[in-house]
């Protein structure tokens, strides 16, 4: 048996947040990890570095335009300039109801790839 | 005429071109937020993924005023499904340094399409507190 073990998500990029009512605040990747303290701009009473203060409105938060940098597989990225791209997502996801969507482009801000819709 | 049964062999799933992977957040004295999704593992297509450990951790460090519940907790969405909360840990004191630790051993396999998420929230105002959590698998051809 060869077991190869390795951190996931091998490449970092600041992405911007995204909010639902029932999903909280959230990356809209398949797989990420958050890296602590990373949340920007820091605006008193609305964001923090840990994240969104409880009390703040969500709409005046999304005009923030709030952004984390996270950690997620490299086998997203285009090898030619390590941004995100939709097509390399829906190839790993080919099945999956919401991400093999031919349609579906992760909100992310500027680390998605302009032309991989 | 005989007739024979003939079995195919498969190797066992530590064995189909098996990937260890692994996803955690730390926040030591974290400030109250809203609840965020902190990590996120989607089990790609054509693949299973044996998950061996989970883990969710949280453990106050100065005190709220006035403390609101926060907890670090972990959901199950299979594909196509709602989300279910399968691991969490919560405490709605103000007492420094009584945590609330689970950590739970998995025997689960995802699916194609199945994801955890883990989470934090609190919702207390002021006051600190560690978080933690994280899974741990094995992935391989479905």
């Amino acid at each position: 048996m060869v077991l190869h073990l390795w951190e996931l998500n091998l490449m970092r990029s600041r992405v911007s947040m995204s909010y639902s009512p029932n999903q909280g605040w959230y990356v809209d990747l398949p797989t990420y990890i958050m890296i602590p303290g990373t949340v920007l701009p820091i605006t008193p009473g609305m964001i923090d570095a840990d994240g969104v203060i409880p009390s703040a409105d969500p709409v005046a938060v999304r005009a923030l335009g709030p952004t984390v940098m996270v950690h997620h597989p490299h086998e997203y990225t285009d090898p030619r300039d390590g941004r995100i791209r939709a097509d390399k997502i829906r190839s790993m996801y080919s099945n999956h109801p919401d991400w093999g969507r031919r349609s579906r482009i992760p909100s992310i801000g500027s680390a998605l790839h302009a032309d991989s819709a | 005429m005989r007739i024979s049964h003939v079995q195919t062999s498969r190797p066992a799933f530590y064995d189909r071109n098996p990937i260890g992977r692994a996803a955690s957040f730390e926040s030591a004295a974290g400030a109250p937020h809203a609840d965020t999704a902190r990590w996120s593992y989607t089990n790609p297509a054509a693949k299973k993924c044996a998950v061996s450990h989970l883990t969710a951790f949280m453990q106050r460090v100065s005190a709220a005023a006035p403390v609101g519940l926060a907890r670090s907790y972990i959901t199950y969405t299979p594909s196509g499904g709602a989300a279910v909360e399968i691991l969490m840990a919560e405490i709605n004191l103000n007492t420094i340094e009584p945590g609330a630790l689970l950590a739970c051993g998995s025997q689960m396999v995802l699916f194609p399409g199945d994801t955890l998420i883990g989470r934090t929230a609190d919702a207390s105002t002021g006051g600190t507190i560690n978080y933690g959590s994280a899974f741990m698998g094995v992935e391989f051809d479905a």
